[in-house]
């Protein structure tokens, strides 16, 4: 089996568990059954299993893109009902699809047009947009999140795939995101932009934004979470912390019990 | 960190085609005597009134990648009921806004069947094209209606304010009024998102089917008011009004550089390319080309429009 090439960067170590932000209590859907899971503010929660095991599935459960055929979720303690990404937006939850290129960016727009599209609530008034605040906002965030571009005018499809990528962690954070799914955040991103996406992944769990990464590399959920869920067949066969992993059990448990390569 | 977005392409793009529509009026200023007089501007910018109108909403609606079929028939529609309506004896203004609120519905109608029902956008308004006209028919029995409707009916498209026609400063508050909606308001940026990136939109919070719906009724509101002004220009209503119309339209909105696709395009665009298409045709009935040749070079100056900016894209993207 094709594991573990080089881990770039260590997990860190876990932070001082606080109350649960986000608590999915038997959340099913057509493809996920009966996941029960919760994250806490400033916590790096991991999905990990095989492609079609159901991680993508489970995060649009959370999003309101699919429909749940039952479970519930909890934000901050109380019960909340999310139809739409729309409303997971209004609630606070903000995700990173897998498709940078189909579900995360608007190539042909502009860097700010891109970073102010999910919240112009505070930078318009009465339906009319103030470009000024918008400019400044995205001026802010690729400083932030040291975003290279020549100017936030620029469309986002010039932009090299770790600095888009940035750019739509830069979307979600300016919808005030106090919980961020992030599905494959590394994929198709070089090795150096990879290491400051992590990097920039621990600093808003630092922050206290609670954190869904879901991803089909070991090494990238090794580092950054502090507990993981393994998933099977759209199910979560068993959470671990991050200092229980071990990548022999792991892979034996998500290939199917007693079933080693 | 500022200068590089003024040569990005869609501005770019801009000057290409004002370049365009300057190097046809210098040809036919050249050419023609009569073309660069004050009267002949204005007869082209009356004759133009109504596809920059109807384009103002017409753009926004095809970047968003929706498409409509509907607007000939909605102005005619439009133009025989304000006429219908002055006869039953219904004051001019307000029967233009009634005329118009027609529009407005058969755009909700055009709304609901592709957003709501999935209906392809083409589909759906080639069948309001032909239900809606088939309706002007059935109410005016194919006749015109000119009977009764008294001087007050041709303010609208013939009156002047001081020496500028009424028509022409109504057709310029509005596209000012679409330039902004367009370039500063929430409507106008999550019509560039949606047909940029309909998935991305909708992850990024947009209400996809009411921004669809909202600029499906704009095209039927603005198709309707140029419906009414060129009845009254013309001083009668009649079902005949608009036949063709909407491919007008969208040959204006895209040579103005807006995609069939979405997502780029814009009303600024959309004007020079309905200056462009009212010149030509002007230019060559002032040289006196008999109008079945003016179809041809319509035909060939849209294909060639958008070859030349292919072409001209192609060799700029390094």
């Amino acid at each position: 089996m094709m594991v573990g090439k080089v881990v770039h960067s260590r997990y860190a170590g876990g932070r001082t568990p606080s109350e649960a932000l986000l608590e999915a209590r038997e959340l099913s859907t057509k493809s996920v059954h009966s996941l029960s899971f919760s994250v806490r503010k400033g916590e790096i929660f991991g999905f990990y299993g095989l492609r079609g095991a159901g991680k993508s599935e489970a995060a649009r459960a959370v999003m309101g893109l699919d429909r749940l055929m039952g479970g519930q979720l909890f934000l901050d303690g109380k019960p909340v009902k999310i139809p739409n990404p729309g409303q997971a937006l209004r609630l606070g939850i903000a995700m990173v699809p897998e498709e940078r290129l189909t579900e995360g960016l608007f190539m042909k727009l502009s860097v700010s047009d891109n970073i102010a599209v999910a919240n112009y609530r505070n930078s318009s008034r009465f339906t009319i947009v103030n470009e000024k605040n918008t400019s400044a906002v995205a001026g802010r965030f690729a400083r932030d999140l040291n975003i290279k571009l020549h100017s936030v005018r620029q469309r986002a499809g010039t932009l090299s795939g770790g600095n888009q990528q940035k750019v739509v962690i830069a979307k979600c954070l300016n919808a005030r995101a106090k919980l961020l799914l992030l599905d494959e955040p590394s994929r198709g991103i070089d090795v150096g932009a990879k290491e400051e996406i992590y990097a920039i992944i621990r600093t808003l769990a630092a922050r206290g934004v609670g954190i869904l990464v879901f991803s089909s590399e070991y090494e990238e959920i090794a580092a950054l979470c502090d507990r993981v869920a393994l998933m099977v067949d759209g199910k979560i066969a068993a959470i671990l912390k991050n200092d229980e992993l071990n990548i022999r059990d792991v892979h034996m448990l998500i290939m199917g019990k007693g079933d080693v390569e | 960190m500022n200068r590089r977005w003024k040569f990005d392409k869609s501005n770019y793009q801009k000057l290409v085609i004002v370049g365009v529509l300057l190097l046809i009026m210098l040809a036919l200023a050249v050419l023609s005597r009569e073309f660069l007089t004050v009267a002949n501007i204005t007869n082209v910018l009356r004759q133009t009134a109504a596809t920059i109108i109807a384009g103002c909403a017409v753009t926004m609606l095809m970047v968003s990648g929706n498409f409509d079929l509907s607007i000939g028939s909605i102005m005619a529609i439009a133009g025989t009921m304000s006429a219908i309506f002055v006869t039953w004896g219904i004051p001019n203004l307000p029967a233009i806004l009634l005329s118009v609120l027609i529009g407005t519905l058969v755009g909700l109608i055009n709304g609901f069947l592709v957003i709501l029902l999935n209906v392809p956008s083409i589909i759906a308004t080639l069948g309001t094209m032909y239900a809606v006209r088939g309706v002007a028919w059935v109410i005016t029995g194919g006749n015109s209606i000119s009977r009764g409707l008294g001087k007050g009916f041709t303010v609208l498209g013939r009156s002047y304010v001081g020496p500028l026609p009424l028509s022409i400063l109504l057709t310029a508050a509005i596209f000012a009024l679409f330039y902004f909606i367009q370039h500063r308001t929430l409507l106008g940026k999550y019509s560039y998102a949606i047909g940029g990136n309909r998935r991305t939109a909708l992850l990024s919070g947009i209400n996809v089917n009411l921004v669809g719906v909202v600029l499906y009724v704009l095209v039927g509101t603005l198709s309707a008011f140029a419906g009414a002004m060129m009845a009254s220009r013309l001083g009668v209503g009649n079902a005949n009004i608009g036949v063709g119309f909407e491919f007008d339209v969208v040959v204006a909105v895209v040579l103005g550089g807006t995609s069939l696709e979405g997502g780029e395009g814009s009303v600024f665009g959309m004007l020079v390319g309905a200056l462009i298409v009212g010149f030509i045709a002007n230019g060559l009935n002032l040289l006196g080309v008999h109008s079945f040749y003016q179809d041809i070079v319509k035909g060939v100056v849209l294909v060639g429009a958008v070859l030349l900016d292919r072409v001209l894209q192609a060799r700029i993207r390094r």
